[in-house]
């Protein structure tokens, strides 16, 4: 588990005298948190500039390392480099790499937690800026400490976010591309021929508009399919839109030269995985997982912690923040509990539910739509939102990079059912914070929407494939991700034995809906300042292991269980391991196909533009009776995987 | 004619292709003119050889005789090949030839590339007797593995180019540095030092250069020790591919550098054996005692000047050579017939058993015959108490003393050397009588064949010497002495029926024993040979590591990965017909097979990319080393 995080910056120190002054962050998790006194801090930051400096030695002049590993008999360091004189090293412990002991079968692997360290630089980057804008050392302390330190306190009390999205991670620099878009593209359009098409409209009554021309910078339409299928009694041919793995990320977005576009998405993704759902809070950064003890005993912890460990006045800050903030929804709690009491309405809680407008997945929005005609849309993030809510919750300001230039922009969020709508707009484009306005853009986007949600939804449903895929363009300017191997959702829940230690702490929230929680979704604030439920807790989730796999049975590995499909990714990552160290000259082409043994045959191929690899069910037999022309590795896959290659308009040159 | 079988057993490197035209029909490499089944050219510096062995029964039949072996001497000369093809001076020239070989054994490539419609390159009729309906369909088999049988070859291509057989394969893998000028050029390094920081070892680097980094290692893996009481593994960095392994068995510290992709497994067995090789040296008991109050120690001062020769001999087998011994922690056999090596092992134990006067029981505790060539050994034999077994690498480490204790050596003598096996015992020292029984001598055609016989009493030397005279006197005299001397069985990848394979390591488990064949590189240039070896041995680690993850552990039980290497950029080449030789593209292919029995892999030649006559071919060769296992490996040896 994570033990400890280090940030140093050994210029500032300029002498020996002054070596405490190079860290910038020492975070220590767990029961030994504040064991390490002044000396241990100090040993740290020597030994990680003694590695740096010993490997630096050996490599060669033009290559910079900027990532290292170290294994320890029981431990790792993972140790990367910023903006040229930051270090940033996470130290993981219980780390044992024999993977055949039972025990340590679900281990996860560093590399998991590699990506997420790079992602969560990348997160703090995208709202702060980089290190080097920090003129104020302290500051910067405190913006880690803020963002840093809860990103990797959640991952400690909740790990299986690591692989929750699965080994898209390991590529941080790319984001994953949903294939809606194909999906759509791939039906012929029949009596709306001439209709404008659901992303035109975007660009033509949105981004080309006089009046929020180049003050929109862009707009990117995720598509978010919850991976929890909790609604068992529904048919799933009434389901004709749903989607898995492969329709999952960034339908579309309409500026080519925006640089940011994987950080972007990759925070968007990691917020969605680890909290289930997207709502105001999850954007505005106030939900993090606590531990099971109530607040009050929080609040003892922090009496008891050594002064100077900024973590536990950050949560106390944070939940008398949130307290503060919720007060009047608390008092308006307190009065309808009055009410109850006094009228003998025991449940007047479940009263005041019933008109708490919610966004979570399409497999709970009938329990709230009367009509399924009617989609549910509206604003996560903007400046409609409540005026006694903090800023964040109206505009989440940004540091993107659009073309060579990187600035900080205004972003708002928007939903329609599944899908998350971000808009990205300058700072100066004021026309935003007019009502009218959004909601005129609200109306535009919703019609947008509907549009596609139709087209998906006349799509005839694909059938479900006997490979899964993952692809990495490395050819695009910004690499970006295809992939239909779902993740290992549900895979450490055997170590929550059912009962998860999480709560999300929305505080305030928690009072509040404390006796509906085993059986509800979790209370948010709507940006109207008015109740929003936003799905159902962790718990309950955690709790329902049958049907949290794979609702959409794209291929079969959404069918397969999770523990094999683990054992499938740790295979995978041996593979990548292995290519990443593989010399091969770097204009060749390098294929693999492996049999492996639970049925699945890998297929890999890596060249200068793309990474493909393909897991086919080697059990397949359905297209046996198609000769292939050659023996080639790729056409021993089996014609509906030539065929799809071919489809997708690839190179052919497999 | 119609070609069923066609085994293809060559590709080039540099692959190089004639664009000669057929206005230069009588050049030396025109396919068409000569028709000749065997080319030897040498051109910028590679040669290129094809050659067409006769068949080889020696291993397929294992009832034939050794006589029969000089009846039908192996073809090796270009001369004797091409006076077999002069005899056999046609080659059919109409498709109404019903000459075939029936080996059925692609029916894809009999489809494609049938030669009904090839015109054949030589003229005449098909009428030389000399030669037998059998003989000719041999040789045309045999023709058919080693040229280059896609149509082109006959007819060209549309320019006119034809392909000159070459049996070398390309090298896909980045080329190393070959200008070593300082530490940081070499892409492989081991460090030995002590625990406080003092050298005492390393590949490369002359002291003033390493001794600070000696200070940081120290430093680095002290720090692990006092402050989180673990052992610092491995650093890994990504971008730029390196490793660093390290090994702390106190008093001394080993660390591996490695830029060439090998896992981390790989190199902590590497730095094993060079713990392995210190201890074999001084005992664990008295490094440790050395150390006990002097944790200054130098040990340098204390080794000897070979054991850095040693110690850099190995460094070298690990890095340049293709040595499967370690990285398949395994031990090559020398191929002998079974009733032979059978009737060598009764020798032996009726000997042991029938001479106890002058070795009593309990005095030998293992002997070994082996066959040296090279710098690599071969086990010929062994003499081991029933249910025990010498670990590879404490074998290992005994060829390394051999090889230097006889260096300079004249092969009369005999030594008596105390050793320690550390994976026997690292804190005491066995015995070892090492005595040559054969010189290798080119005219007789003998090789270095070395007896050694281990006994755990110090003053056993007289005994093991009586015993080893009477042991040869005895094989002699049996007439069996001429199978251990000479290695009349070894093989080339021409001698088994698999077509497209260049090059193949099989390693049976059971045994812990591999076979490979012989290696053929035309040019006698060491720098060449080495090259070679390097281009193998960076093949087969390639394949090893992409089946098995960090820990050595393979992904599965059972393990079957193809590789392909492609080369699909554009060569402008082709446009200009002027250029006499174009090098062909890379298309390599290469294979790992792994089961709970054996493991196997396979270098095919360039230009092969169907998988399933690899597999084939695969097949092929594991079914030939299972038929020959009793030739290949030793199975149970002398026992006592």
């Amino acid at each position: 588990m994570i033990k400890d995080l280090v940030i140093i910056d050994p210029t500032r120190s300029h002498n020996d005298e002054d070596t405490h002054k190079s860290l910038v962050l020492f975070h220590e998790f767990g029961e030994n948190a504040g064991n390490s006194n002044q000396n241990d801090k100090l040993n740290r930051i020597g030994i990680i500039q003694g590695l740096w400096s010993l490997t630096e030695s050996f490599g060669s002049d033009t290559d910079a390392e900027i990532e290292k590993v170290i294994e320890l008999d029981n431990e790792i360091i993972i140790v990367i480099k910023l903006e040229d004189q930051f270090f940033i090293a996470l130290s993981i412990n219980d780390y044992d790499n024999l993977d055949d002991i039972p025990v340590n079968k679900n281990k996860i692997p560093y590399q998991y937690y590699l990506g997420h360290l790079w992602l969560c630089y990348k997160f703090f980057v995208l709202q702060h800026g980089t290190f080097l804008k920090f003129e104020d050392n302290s500051e910067l302390t405190d913006c880690l400490n803020e963002h840093v330190v809860t990103f990797w306190n959640d991952i400690y009390l909740k790990p299986e976010t690591l692989i929750r999205q699965g080994i898209d991670v390991l590529f941080p620099g790319s984001f994953k591309r949903s294939e809606l878009g194909d999906l759509i593209g791939s039906e012929p359009h029949e009596e709306e021929i001439d209709d404008e098409t659901w992303d035109t409209m975007i660009n033509r009554k949105i981004l080309l508009q006089d009046e929020s021309y180049l003050g929109i910078k862009d707009i990117l339409v995720y598509n978010l399919p919850s991976d929890f299928n909790k609604d068992k009694n529904k048919n799933d041919s009434e389901s004709q839109s749903r989607v898995g793995t492969k329709y999952f990320g960034l339908v579309e977005n309409f500026c080519r030269t925006f640089d940011s576009l994987p950080d972007i998405s990759n925070w968007i993704y990691h917020l969605f995985k680890q909290y289930d759902n997207i709502s105001s809070h999850v954007l505005a950064g106030n939900t993090h997982f606590t531990g099971i003890p109530s607040t009050e005993n929080q609040q003892n912890d922090t009496t008891n912690t050594i002064p100077g460990e900024e973590t536990s006045n950050i949560s106390t800050f944070g939940n008398r923040f949130y307290h503060n903030m919720t007060l009047p929804i608390s008092f308006a709690y307190d009065v309808v509990q009055e009410v109850g009491v006094t009228t003998g309405v025991s449940s007047s809680v479940s009263y005041l539910k019933s008109y708490i407008p919610s966004w979570t997945t399409q497999s709970h929005k009938n329990d709230f739509i009367d009509s399924p005609q009617k989609k549910r849309y509206g604003y996560l993030i903007s400046p409609l939102a409540n005026s006694q809510l903090p800023s964040n919750y109206k505009m989440i300001p940004m540091y993107l990079k659009f073309g060579t230039h990187y600035d900080f922009y205004n972003v708002l969020f928007w939903y329609f059912e599944d899908i998350l709508v971000v808009i990205i707009c300058e700072k100066t484009f004021d026309k935003v914070w007019e009502a009218d306005y959004l909601n005129d853009l609200s109306f535009i986007l919703s019609l947008s929407m509907e549009k596609l949600y139709h087209k998906v939804e006349k799509v005839k449903r694909p059938m479900q494939e006997n490979f899964g895929y993952f692809i990495v363009e490395k050819g695009k300017s910004v690499t970006e991700i295809k992939s239909s191997i779902p993740s290992c959702i549900g895979l450490l829940k055997q170590e929550l034995n059912g009962m998860s230690p999480l709560n999300v702490v929305i505080d305030g929230w928690d009072k509040l809906m404390n006796q509906e929680r085993d059986n509800d979704g979790i209370i948010g604030l709507d940006i109207m300042g008015s109740l929003f439920q936003i799905g159902k807790p962790t718990e309950k989730l955690i709790k329902d292991t049958k049907s949290m796999n794979n609702p959409y049975n794209n291929t079969f590995l959404d069918s397969m269980e999770v523990d094999k499909l683990w054992i499938l990714s740790k295979e995978l990552l041996i593979f990548l391991k292995s290519l990443d160290k593989s010399e091969t000259r770097s204009e060749l082409v390098e294929e693999r196909l492996l049999t492996l043994s639970n049925g699945v045959l890998c297929y890999i191929k890596n060249d200068n533009n793309r990474l493909v690899i393909i897991l086919k069910n080697w059990f397949d037999s359905k297209y046996d009776d198609y000769p292939t022309k050659e023996t080639t590795l790729f056409n021993n896959l089996g014609i509906d995987v030539t065929s799809w290659w071919a489809k997708k308009k690839y190179n052919l040159d497999m | 004619m119609r070609v069923n079988d066609q085994y293809l057993d060559t590709a080039s490197n540099k692959s190089i292709r004639s664009t000669v035209q057929s206005l230069r029909g009588q050049s030396a490499f025109n396919v068409r003119s000569r028709a000749q089944p065997s080319l030897s050219i040498n051109l910028d510096n590679t040669i290129v050889q094809t050659i067409i062995p006769p068949a080889n029964t020696l291993l397929n039949d294992a009832s034939e005789d050794y006589d029969s072996v000089h009846d039908f001497p192996r073809l090796r000369s270009v001369q004797s090949i091409s006076s077999i093809v002069s005899r056999r001076n046609t080659r059919p020239s109409t498709t109404t030839d019903q000459l075939s070989v029936n080996t059925s054994f692609d029916p894809i490539i009999e489809q494609t590339y049938s030669y009904d419609n090839i015109q054949d390159p030589s003229t005449g009729k098909l009428q030389d007797t000399a030669f037998g309906r059998e003989v000719r369909k041999n040789l045309i088999d045999r023709l058919a593995q080693s040229i280059y049988s896609f149509p082109t070859s006959a007819v060209g291509d549309s320019h006119g180019m034809k392909p000159v057989v070459s049996n070398e394969i390309p090298d896909v893998f980045i080329d190393v540095e070959s200008q070593k000028s300082n530490l940081k050029s070499h892409d492989k390094n081991f460090f030995i030092l002590t625990s406080a920081g003092k050298p005492i070892f390393s590949m490369f680097g002359k002291d003033k250069e390493i001794i600070p980094f000696m200070g940081i290692i120290n430093t680095v893996v002290s720090y692990f020790q006092v402050n989180e009481s673990t052992n610092i593994r491995t650093i890994n960095l990504k971008r730029t591919k390196q490793v660093f392994a390290f090994t702390v068995k106190a008093p001394i510290i080993l660390m591996a550098y490695s830029r060439r992709g090998e896992t981390t497994n790989e190199l902590m067995q590497q730095l094993d054996l060079l713990y392995s090789y210190l201890i074999s040296s001084i005992n664990e008991r008295q490094l440790k005692r050395l150390f006990h109050n002097r944790s200054n120690f130098d040990l340098r001062n204390y080794l000897e000047v070979t054991d850095f020769d040693n110690l850099r001999q190995i460094c070298s087998l690990l890095s340049d050579k293709l040595y499967p011994d370690f990285t398949l922690n395994a031990l090559q056999c020398f191929v002998m017939r079974k009733t032979e090596r059978g009737r060598i092992h009764e020798t032996i134990h009726s000997l042991l058993i029938n001479d106890s006067k002058t070795i009593p029981r309990g005095t030998l505790l293992y002997g070994l015959i082996l066959s040296h060539k090279q710098n690599k050994f071969k086990l010929c034999s062994v003499i081991r108490p029933k249910g025990h077994s010498l670990h590879t690498i404490d074998l290992q480490l005994l060829f390394c003393l051999i090889t230097h204790q006889f260096e300079n050596r004249d092969g009369d003598q005999e030594l008596w050397l105390p050793i320690c096996f550390p994976k026997f015992n690292s804190n005491g020292f066995l015995y070892s009588y090492i005595k040559y029984l054969s010189r290798a001598d080119i005219d007789t055609g003998t090789e270095d064949t070395v007896l050694v016989l281990i006994s755990a009493q110090k003053d056993a030397f007289y005994k093991m010497k009586t015993f080893g005279s009477n042991l040869w006197d005895k094989l002699q005299k049996e007439k069996l002495g001429q199978y251990l001397i000479r290695d009349r069985l070894k093989f080339r990848i021409s001698d088994i029926q698999a077509p497209y394979i260049h090059h193949f390591i099989y390693k049976a488990k059971k045994y812990v024993q591999y076979v490979m064949p012989e290696l053929e590189i035309h040019n006698s240039s060491p720098q060449k040979l080495r090259n070679y070896e390097c281009k193998l041995k960076r093949y087969c680690e390639h394949l090893y590591s992409s089946v098995v993850d960090d820990n050595g552990v393979p992904i599965n039980k059972t393990i079957l990965n193809y590789l392909h290497w492609k080369d699909t950029s554009v060569n402008d080449d082709d446009d200009n017909n002027e250029q006499e030789f174009v090098e062909e593209k890379i298309d390599m292919m290469g294979l790992i097979w792994i089961t709970p029995q054996y493991e196997l892999y396979l270098i095919c030649n360039n230009g092969i990319d169907n998988k399933d006559i690899i597999l084939r071919s695969a097949k092929r060769i594991i079914h030939w080393c299972k038929k020959n296992e009793p030739r290949l490996f030793i199975q149970e040896g002398a026992t006592f």
